[in-house]
C-alpha cells in the first residue's frame, strides 16, 4: 500500500501500535478475506448455475434420463412408471404440454395422429404434463381422445432436467438416446411427420 | 451520423477516465498540482462525453434508426416520442449508458466545486482517482460487453417497442431515481478512500461529502418509493411492495445508508465510530455494487431483471478487487482511526445510535439471505425454493417495528449521558398519547393485539417526534417573544439538520402507519365467480355493480384495450360512491398482457379492482377486488420523508459558514 | 399549559383522523379455506405472487383443484402437502423452518443477536474502562436536551 503524504501538513501521527491492537487486526484482516471470499463464493456458485440453465439438451447430446409415472388409462401398454432409457432402441418424440396452455391444444391432435400412424415403427411419443392438476388434464386427453403414454412431472423434476422455459416444447430423441432436435412451438402434422421419418432413416 | 458520434464520445469519456485516474494518482505522489488538475478536468470532461453519447442514442430513438439494434429492441415506429426518450433506459445496454451519463454528472458536480475553499484539497486526486477509476468500470462494460451502439447489418422495417410494463409514470422516473442513488453515493465513498489514502484521522471526509450523502439518500428513497407506486399502480396484484430481488436490491443499499447518515453524526460531534463510519460507507458501496452485478447477470429472475449476459463475471471479479482494495486500505488505516473518545454510558445518544446501526444492519443483513437464498439452496441440494413474502414479512416486520421505537426514543438521549428520569419525565406524554390512540382504536374495533400495540408504538414515536418541536418552538416563543409560525420557522432554520430529521422521521411512522394497516386489515378476494352483466356482487362494505365491457382506444398504438365498467355502492345503504373502470391492456407483439386497475374508495380505504377475465363479449366478467385501508399514508408519508430532506439540505443564505462548499463553474475552477 | 394544550389538540386530531377511516375497515378477512391456503402457495404463472393473487388461467385450475379436495373432506395440511408433492417445494410461499430451509429462519435472527451482543460488549467494554470522557459538554444533566436547546436558541440572536 502507498502511504502518500500530499503535504506534511496532513500527515497524522502514527503511534507506535500495541500488542492488542496487531492481534485485533489480525482477526479483522482474517474476518473481512473471509467476508469476501465468501461473496464471491457464493456469487460465482450462482453464476455457473445460471450458465448451466441457460441451455437446454442442446441436439447432439444424450438425452437426460428420467422416471415418469403414467396416467392410468394413459399407459399405452407401458408400466405405470417408465424410464425414458428403458426405451431406448425406439425413436422418442417428448412433448410438454398442460390443459391451461392454449398453443398445446392446437397440436394434440396432431401428435396423436402422429402415434397412432407410427406406434408400429418404433416410435414412441410421449406426454409429459407440466404444472398440471389432475381433473382438467384428464378432460384434456378425453377431449382429443388422447392414446399416447401420458403423464404427471412430478416436482418439476424432468422439466428442469430439460430446461424447458414453457410450454409445448418438443424434443425429438433418436433411436441412441440423443436429443436430435428440439422445438419451442406448436407442432402441424405434417412438421412431425417429417421429423419423424428422418429419425426412423437414420 | 451522429449516433457514431456519441458512439465516440463515450469511447472518449472511457479513455478520459483512464487517464483521469492515472494522472491523478501520479499527481498526488508527485506532489505535483498541476497533473491533479489535469486530471480533474479530465474526470469532469467525462460528463459532456457521455451526455454526447446519450444524444447520440437519443438522435436515433427519435429517427427510428433501427439499424441500431438496442432501438429496434426498445421501439417501433407506433412508440410515442415520450416513450421512446425514456427507452433511452428501458433495456440492459441503455440503461448502463444512462447509469455512466447519472454517475459521471455527480463526477462532474463534484470535480466543479470549489476545494481550495472547502479546505479538503489533499483529498482532490484521491477522490479524482477513485471517481474515474469506477465510472471507467460502468464505461468499460457499456463500450465492451453491452454496447447499445452495435449495428445489424440488416436493419428491421419496424421495432419490438418498448416493454409495455416500463410504460408508467412510476417505472419511468423510477430508474434515474435509483440511479441518482447509487451513484450519489458513490461520492462520500470516493472521499472516504481518499482520507484513507491520506492517512487523515478527522473527519473531513464526511464534512465534505455529508450533503452529497444525502443527496444520495434522497434519491434512492425516492427511487424506491416510486418503484413502490408503480408495482401498485401497474403489477395488478394489490400490493406496493412484493420482496421481489430488483426491489430488495436498492432497499438493502438504504438499509446500509440510513445508519450511515446517523453514525456520521457521531463521528462530526463526538470522533467517535471512525472506523464504523468507514466500514458503512465501504459496505453501502459494495451492496450497491453487489445488488447491481446481482440484477444485470441475470442472476435472479425477477419482474425486470435483465437477460444472462457475459456481464456478471466481470462484475464479480471487479467487486472482488474493490474489496481487496478497500480491505486492504482501511486495515493499514486502523491505528489513524483510533476514536478520541470513549463510550461513556450505553444508555446515551451514541449508545441508541449504536443499537440503531445494528438492527438496520441485521434487517440489511436479513433482506440480503432471503434475497440469494434460492441460488444457494439450488446450488447445495438442487431444488431451488421460493422465499416469499411471509418470509421477509415475518422477519423484517419485528426489527423494523424496533427501529421505530428507537426512532422515538433516540432524540431524548443526550450525547455522552442521559439521565433516566430526564428521559422517563419527557416520554409520559406521549406514552399516554400512544396509550389514549390504543384504546380508541380497541373500542372502535380493532381487536388484534399485534397490528393493536404497532399503532401504539406509531402514535408514540409520531407524538414523541412533534415534541421536539413543541419543545423547541415554545423554547424561542417564551424566551424570544416570537409568534408561532415564526418560531416554527426560525427553529427550523438554526438548526435544519435537526429538525429535517425530524421531519423524515415523522414520514417514517406515517408510512409505516399505512404499512400496518395494509398489511393487517387489508381485505381482498379470490377471483369472483363469472358475474352476469348488471348483477352485483359484494366485497366488505361495497357492492359492485357490473356493466359490461367495452374495447376503447390503446393509450399506445401497439395494443388493444377492453375496459370494464362497474358502479361502487354502500353495501350498508345502497348510496352510489363511483365508477370505476378496470382495464387490460393487450400487447401482440410482445405477447404481454397488462392488467391495469381502477382505484377508487376514500384516502382512509382504498378500493382497487381487477378485471380478471370475461366471456361472450362481456356476458360475463370475473373481478378480483382488494380493499387496502390506510395504504394512502405510505405516499403521504414518502412525501413527507422528501420534505425533510429538503429542510436538512436546503442551504438558506443566512450567512454563509466559512467553509460552505460554493460550486463554481469547471472552466473557472480547473486552472 | 400552552404545551399541554397543543398536546391535547394535535391528539384529538390524529385519533379521529385515524379512527374515522378505521370504523370503516372493520371487516374481517374472509374465511374462506380456498382463500386461505391460496394465499400459501406460489403461482406457477405469475412470478413471486401468491396464487390467490394471481388472475390466469393455470391458477384459477389450481383453485379449483384447492377447493374440490377441500370439499372431498381433505384438511388444509394434506391439501398443501399433496400440491408439494406434485409440484415441488416450490410452490410454498413461506419456506418451511426446518429442513433445508432452517438456516434461512435462522439466519435473521442469529444476525440480531450476535449484532446485537457484539454491540453490547463494545459498550459493556468501553464502560468497563471507567474514566468518562474529559469533555461532557457542560450540559445540565438534569435536563440536557433543554438546556442544549435554549442555548441554542439564544445563541443564534
Amino acid at each position: 500500500m502507498r502511504t502518500t503524504h500530499l503535504s506534511p501538513r496532513w500527515s497524522a501521527k502514527c503511534a507506535p501500535e500495541s500488542e492488542g491492537q496487531v492481534k485485533g487486526r489480525s482477526l479483522l484482516v482474517a474476518g473481512v478475506s473471509t467476508g469476501i471470499i465468501l461473496i464471491a463464493g457464493i456469487f460465482f456458485v450462482a453464476l455457473n448455475l445460471v450458465m448451466q440453465q441457460g441451455a437446454r439438451p442442446a441436439p447432439g447430446s444424450p438425452a437426460p434420463d428420467f422416471t415418469l409415472k403414467l396416467y392410468p388409462g394413459y399407459r399405452a401398454g407401458l408400466p405405470e412408471e417408465i424410464r425414458l432409457s428403458d426405451l431406448r432402441g425406439n425413436v422418442v418424440v417428448i412433448n410438454f404440454w398442460a390443459s391451461w396452455c392454449v398453443e398445446c391444444h392446437k397440436e394434440a391432435q396432431a401428435l396423436e395422429n402422429v402415434h397412432r400412424a407410427y406406434m408400429d415403427r418404433g416410435v414412441v411419443v410421449l406426454g409429459i404434463d407440466y404444472l398440471d392438476t389432475e381433473a382438467p388434464a384428464l378432460a384434456y386427453l378425453k377431449q382429443y381422445d388422447v392414446t399416447y403414454p401420458n403423464g404427471i412431472d412430478l416436482q418439476q423434476r424432468i422439466a428442469k432436467a430439460y430446461r424447458i422455459t414453457g410450454v409445448p416444447e418438443t424434443f425429438f430423441i433418436d433411436r441412441d438416446g440423443i436429443v436430435r432436435e428440439v422445438v419451442v412451438a406448436p407442432l402441424t402434422e405434417a412438421q412431425l411427420r417429417a421429423k419423424i421419418e428422418a429419425l426412423i432413416e437414420d | 451520423m451522429l449516433t457514431d458520434l456519441g458512439h465516440l464520445a463515450v469511447i472518449f469519456a472511457f479513455v478520459a477516465c483512464l487517464y483521469a485516474a492515472l494522472v491523478s494518482l501520479l499527481g498526488a505522489q508527485r506532489n505535483d498540482d498541476r497533473l491533479v488538475q489535469s486530471g480533474r478536468l479530465a474526470a469532469f470532461i467525462t460528463f459532456p462525453l457521455v451526455l454526447l453519447g446519450c444524444l447520440g442514442l437519443w438522435y436515433a430513438l427519435l429517427t427510428h434508426d433501427f439499424g441500431v439494434k438496442y432501438v429496434a429492441n426498445v421501439s417501433s415506429l407506433a412508440t410515442p416520442v415520450f416513450f421512446r426518450i425514456t427507452a433511452l433506459w428501458g433495456a440492459q445496454e441503455g440503461s448502463i449508458l444512462f447509469w455512466c451519463l447519472i454517475m459521471s454528472a455527480f463526477v462532474a458536480a463534484a470535480m466543479a466545486r470549489d476545494w481550495e475553499a472547502a479546505g479538503d484539497k489533499p483529498l482532490l486526486p484521491y477522490v479524482t482517482a477513485t471517481m474515474a477509476l469506477v465510472l471507467g468500470f460502468f464505461l468499460f462494460l457499456e463500450l465492451f460487453l453491452a454496447n447499445a451502439f452495435v449495428r445489424s447489418e440488416f436493419p428491421p422495417q419496424d421495432g419490438r417497442g418498448l416493454n409495455p410494463l416500463l410504460r408508467h409514470p412510476g417505472m419511468i422516473i423510477h430508474p434515474p431515481m435509483l440511479y441518482a442513488g447509487y451513484t450519489g453515493l458513490l461520492v462520500p465513498f470516493a472521499f472516504c478512500i481518499a482520507s484513507l489514502a491520506t492517512r487523515r484521522s478527522d473527519d473531513l471526509w464526511l464534512r465534505s461529502s455529508r450533503r452529497w450523502t444525502l443527496v444520495g439518500w434522497a434519491f434512492l428513497t425516492a427511487g424506491l418509493l416510486l418503484g413502490a407506486r408503480w408495482a401498485h399502480d401497474v403489477l395488478g396484484w394489490g400490493g406496493y411492495w412484493g420482496w421481489d430481488p430488483s426491489e430488495n436490491k436498492p432497499l438493502i443499499t438504504w438499509l446500509i445508508a440510513t445508519p450511515f447518515l446517523h453514525s456520521a453524526m457521531i463521528q462530526e460531534k463526538r470522533g467517535m465510530f471512525k472506523n464504523w463510519n468507514v466500514f458503512l460507507v465501504m459496505l453501502t458501496f459494495a451492496s450497491m455494487f453487489f445488488g447491481t452485478a446481482f440484477i444485470r447477470s441475470g442472476l435472479l429472475t425477477s419482474v425486470h431483471a435483465f437477460a444472462a449476459s457475459d456481464i456478471g463475471p466481470v462484475f464479480m471479479a471487479a467487486l472482488v478487487i474493490i474489496l481487496l482494495i478497500c480491505a486492504a486500505l482501511w486495515i493499514s488505516r486502523l491505528d489513524v482511526l483510533r476514536s478520541e473518545r470513549q463510550l461513556d454510558s450505553a444508555f446515551s445518544r451514541e449508545g441508541i445510535f449504536l443499537v440503531q446501526n445494528v438492527l438496520f444492519l441485521s434487517t440489511a443483513f436479513t433482506v440480503f439471505i432471503g434475497t440469494i437464498f434460492p441460488i444457494l439452496s439450488e446450488a447445495i441440494s438442487g431444488t431451488k425454493i421460493t422465499v416469499g413474502p411471509p418470509f421477509f414479512d415475518q422477519t423484517t416486520g419485528p426489527q423494523l417495528a424496533a427501529l421505530v421505537l428507537l426512532m422515538g426514543v433516540a432524540p431524548l438521549l443526550a450525547w455522552g449521558k442521559a439521565s433516566y428520569a430526564a428521559v422517563g419525565r419527557q416520554m409520559l406524554a406521549p406514552v399516554g398519547f400512544a396509550l389514549l390512540v390504543m384504546v380508541a382504536l380497541f373500542l372502535s374495533g380493532a381487536r388484534q393485539p399485534v397490528p393493536l400495540l404497532l399503532f401504539g408504538l406509531c402514535a408514540y414515536t409520531l407524538a414523541q417526534t412533534l415534541m421536539e418541536y413543541v419543545r423547541g418552538v415554545r423554547a424561542r416563543m417564551l424566551s424570544l417573544n416570537e409568534r408561532l409560525p415564526v418560531a416554527l420557522i426560525r427553529l427550523a432554520q438554526k438548526n435544519q439538520r435537526r429538525y429535517g430529521g425530524y421531519l423524515v422521521h415523522l414520514g417514517v411512522v406515517l408510512l409505516a402507519i399505512g404499512v400496518i394497516g395494509k398489511g393487517f386489515y387489508g381485505y381482498d378476494t379470490i377471483t369472483t365467480p363469472a358475474v352476469k352483466l348488471n348483477d352485483s356482487f359484494t366485497v366488505g362494505n361495497y357492492t359492485f355493480t357490473y356493466r359490461g365491457i367495452r374495447p376503447v382506444p390503446c393509450e399506445f398504438n401497439d395494443c388493444q384495450t377492453v375496459q370494464a365498467m362497474l358502479l361502487v355502492s354502500s353495501a350498508s345503504d345502497g348510496r352510489v360512491l363511483d365508477a370505476i373502470f378496470p382495464y387490460r391492456d393487450h400487447y401482440p407483439l410482445q405477447q404481454h398482457t397488462a392488467t391495469i386497475p381502477a382505484i377508487s374508495g376514500s384516502f382512509n380505504e382504498e378500493v382497487y379492482v381487477i378485471l380478471a377475465g370475461w366471456d361472450n363479449n362481456g356476458a360475463t366478467a370475473s373481478f378480483q377486488v382488494y380493499i387496502n385501508p390506510l395504504i394512502n399514508w405510505i405516499w403521504v408519508g414518502g412525501i413527507v420523508m422528501l420534505l425533510g430532506f429538503l429542510v436538512s439540505f436546503w442551504k438558506v443564505p443566512e450567512r454563509a459558514p466559512a467553509f460552505a462548499p460554493v460550486m463554481r463553474p469547471a472552466g473557472a475552477a480547473a486552472k | 399549559m400552552m404545551k399541554s394544550s397543543i398536546c391535547a389538540c394535535i391528539s384529538l386530531l390524529l385519533v379521529t383522523w385515524l379512527t374515522a377511516g378505521w370504523a370503516q375497515a372493520q371487516v374481517p378477512a374472509p374465511d374462506e379455506p380456498t382463500y386461505r391456503i391460496a394465499k400459501q402457495l406460489n403461482c406457477p404463472t405469475c412470478a413471486g405472487r401468491n396464487l390467490a393473487d394471481c388472475p390466469t388461467e393455470t391458477c384459477a385450475q389450481w383453485k379449483a383443484e384447492i377447493k374440490a379436495q377441500l370439499d372431498a373432506g381433505k384438511s388444509a395440511e394434506e391439501v398443501l402437502a399433496y400440491f408439494q408433492d406434485r409440484f415441488g417445494p416450490t410452490v410454498l410461499q413461506e419456506p418451511p423452518k426446518s429442513g433445508i430451509t432452517a438456516p434461512l429462519w435462522a439466519a435473521p435472527v442469529g444476525a440480531a443477536v450476535v449484532f446485537l451482543a457484539i454491540a453490547g460488549l463494545v459498550m459493556w467494554r468501553t464502560a468497563q474502562r471507567g474514566a468518562p470522557s474529559p469533555a461532557s459538554d457542560g450540559t445540565d444533566a438534569h435536563d440536557p436536551f433543554v438546556a442544549a436547546l435554549e442555548r441554542e436558541v439564544r445563541a443564534g440572536e
